[in-house]
């Protein structure tokens, strides 16, 4: 009975905090949304910034006790209107490549800079991969998701999906052979 | 799953967050305190007679006493006098500078702090703030208006050029009130030339780059943003110098010196922010 309540106890803990959720979360997805961001925008520190703007509006939406049924749909939904709204707010810019040029990488490389400079270029090497071919064969088999769960984040239909990892498969083979 | 595949994969995968960036990202963001929950009140020690580094050795007691994240949204609503605004100053504002990586970000951060700055000043003119105080509020100032000038000599994307013309017409609104609370002369008195000057070689440089019609949308939207800051303050136009700067704009326009109309515009725009910020200054 004593454990049966401890346990009880411990359930309306976690649902009243929320850093207890969001913390869980943010370790299972921060390096998979962060990629997805990189990725999308080639650039390091926007894609920081941008990370770190979903995971806010994640902890803002646990904060005010709103219900999140689907974590990772959100958060890659999030993600995606995140990316959006930046290409529609760099006015002039109209391609990844021109937002990569203005983007200016500039960080600190230190102890990391190996380690960051292989990550840029495998970064830039996926540059060469069209999207939406690029995102959905990230989401695909660097993070393991459904063709529909991919649909349902990038708001297309799964035939679609299917069709973009095709062809985007067929890109791999054309350009990292 | 061939080679290539698995290739890309290895390389998407070797792709994540440094330890430093996530563990620093989650900690900025559990930080923030939980409305109801954790709301506290702002406190005011103001009658204890020491400054800064007293008042600092007060701030970092509280912390260790209730913790960072109520502290931070107390310190983040506090005012000069508040035993909490060194606290805002010198850490809150460290914490939150260091997660703006892109210059845009910067410049965005720093001039949304000069106008919270040049607001409490405004405040502090009808209030017993101690002359310490002050000089504490003027040289954050002082520290921000550098941070968007040096924007100028690194990058200049439209966010930041929208960001120091801001900036620019702040601290034009309030440089007589800056330095009557100070008594003194301030450095952001030469603030407005550097920029001014600058502005124009950046406008000059975008200019020639740019086609005639990117000119022209370019001009026709700086005139549109100035015409709303007049309409939403119920501005008289006819009077002033910025209904002398937007006739010019058309002569220049239709004389075809593009270049001189992108300027004049520009300085109509600033000029419309000057006068909407001169308002708030003086009510």
């Amino acid at each position: 009975m004593d454990e049966q309540c401890q346990i009880l106890r411990y359930s309306v803990s976690m649902k009243a905090d929320p850093r207890v959720q969001f913390e869980r979360d943010y370790e299972e997805y921060s390096d998979a949304i962060f990629r997805f961001l990189y990725y999308k925008l080639q650039n390091r520190e926007r894609a920081l910034e941008l990370a770190h703007d979903v995971f806010l509006r994640f902890f803002e939406y646990l904060s005010a006790g709103k219900e999140i049924e689907h974590t990772k749909t959100f958060l890659y939904r999030s993600a995606m209107n995140a990316f959006i709204n930046e290409i529609r707010t760099k006015k002039g810019l109209t391609s990844l490549e021109e937002i990569s040029e203005a983007g200016h990488e500039f960080v600190d490389d230190g102890d990391n800079a190996e380690e960051l400079a292989a990550q840029r270029e495998a970064v830039e090497r996926a540059r060469s991969l069209e999207d939406p071919y690029r995102s959905a064969l990230l989401l695909r088999y660097v993070d393991d998701m459904a063709v529909r769960e991919i649909a349902e984040i990038m708001e297309t239909r799964e035939n679609t999906v299917s069709v973009w990892l095709k062809r985007g498969v067929e890109q791999i083979r054309k350009k990292y052979g | 799953m061939d080679d290539i595949q698995k290739q890309f994969q290895k390389d998407a995968r070797g792709v994540h967050l440094l330890s430093s960036e996530k563990e620093a990202i989650k900690q900025r963001i559990v930080g923030i305190p939980i409305p109801k929950e954790y709301r506290t009140p702002v406190f005011s020690l103001s009658y204890f007679d020491f400054f800064h580094a007293g008042r600092m050795a007060v701030a970092a007691l509280l912390v260790c006493i209730f913790g960072a994240a109520p502290l931070t949204y107390a310190a983040q609503h506090s005012a000069p006098g508040d035993t909490l605004y060194h606290f805002e100053l010198y850490v809150v504002e460290s914490i939150e500078a260091a997660f703006k990586f892109s210059s845009d970000a910067q410049i965005a951060y720093s001039a949304d702090r000069l106008e919270e700055r040049l607001q409490e000043i405004r405040e502090t003119a009808h209030a017993e703030v101690s002359a310490e105080e002050i000089a504490i509020v003027v040289e954050n100032i002082e520290q921000h208006a550098q941070n968007v000038l040096s924007a100028l000599e690194v990058d200049t994307t439209e966010e930041i050029f929208d960001d120091i013309v801001r900036a620019s017409a702040l601290l034009s609104a309030h440089e007589d009130l800056v330095a009557e609370v100070s008594q003194e002369e301030t450095r952001i008195a030469n603030f407005n030339d550097v920029v001014a000057t600058e502005l124009q070689e950046q406008l000059t440089e975008y200019a020639d780059e740019a086609t005639s019609l990117e000119l022209l949308e370019e001009i026709q939207e700086t005139m549109s943003e100035t015409s709303d800051v007049l309409e939403e303050n119920n501005f008289e136009t006819s009077t002033t110098d910025i209904a002398a700067l937007l006739t010019s704009v058309e002569k220049e326009i239709t004389n075809g010196d593009l270049i001189q109309a992108l300027q004049e515009a520009t300085e109509a725009k600033i000029q419309a922010f000057v006068q909407e910020y001169s308002e708030q200054a003086e009510e």
